[in-house]
């Protein structure tokens, strides 16, 4: 597949990266849920958060046999205390994942390798959607 | 839908369009991220959701046109709902085999080490 392209070099330590980011999502969101301003939002924060661990996990797997060198953790961004801006943060993060992820589908050197990674692109779409959701949620409030 | 009664080269221009929709959903999602008014990039990265949709349809395509084919070639080989043999232990999740890297070719399937991705960089 796509492995030979100059894009897909160090495939695995691009898997490395990814998976710290999940990381760093992670926490980031487990700031979000934190300063949710109903236990509604909280509990669907809280499951997108259990989403990025279990993408984090899966990446893991992927490379459980042969592990790239351990990477630094990137700057991950703290829960600022304003749920709007972290939200409005939170929609980019998901848009960047959407392309990083077709990007390492894209180099994926199986079918296999690549559908799992897909399969991570579409809950990270499916998070955004979510996220946009909980931003025009206020409007139906006062419509109704 | 056989792979066999369509033009020769379809299964090429379906794995063509895979990758032009994955691609798709990366570049549609890339455009949203940089779209400051929010309905806009709704709408863009509902594109990159569609673009997904494609992909997932071709990919379903392409794994159909492979299973018939197989099947074609070799109506032993696929058994896509086996059934409990008594002479098979059963399959638990104790009874896989653990690979070493160093065990070459002894894992399950005989033929590869099934890490492809031990031979990437």
């Amino acid at each position: 597949m796509g492995m030979n392209c100059p894009q897909c070099n160090n495939y695995r330590a691009q898997l490395e990266a990814s998976i710290q980011d999940e990381i760093c999502d992670a926490g980031f969101y487990a700031g979000i849920a934190d300063e949710a301003p109903t236990d509604i939002l909280r509990l669907i924060t809280t499951s997108i958060t259990g989403d990025e661990y279990g993408h984090a996990r899966l990446q893991a797997s992927l490379l459980g046999v042969c592990p790239p060198p351990v990477s630094c953790p990137p700057s991950c961004p703290a829960a600022t205390g304003n749920f709007t801006a972290d939200v409005r943060m939170a929609v980019s993060g998901e848009l960047s994942a959407i392309t990083r992820y077709a990007e390492l589908a894209g180099c994926a050197p199986t079918l296999q390798v690549r559908y799992l990674l897909t399969s991570i692109l579409g809950d990270e779409y499916t998070h955004a959607r979510i996220w946009s959701a909980m931003l025009v949620a206020g409007s139906l409030c006062s419509n109704t | 839908m056989n792979r066999h009664l369509l033009i020769p080269d379809l299964a090429s221009k379906i794995e063509i369009a895979q990758e032009c929709e994955l691609k798709l959903a990366g570049i549609y999602a890339d455009i949203a991220k940089n779209m400051t008014d929010p309905t806009l990039q709704s709408l863009i990265y509902s594109l990159s959701g569609d673009a997904y949709g494609h992909f997932r349809t071709l990919a379903i395509i392409q794994t159909l046109t492979e299973s018939r084919d197989k099947r074609h070639t070799s109506p032993t080989e696929m058994q896509p709902y086996p059934t409990a043999h008594l002479s098979h232990p059963s399959m638990r999740k104790s009874s896989f085999r653990v690979r070493t890297m160093t065990a070459g070719n002894s894992g399950k399937g005989g033929e590869s080490n099934g890490n492809e991705l031990s031979s990437m960089q």
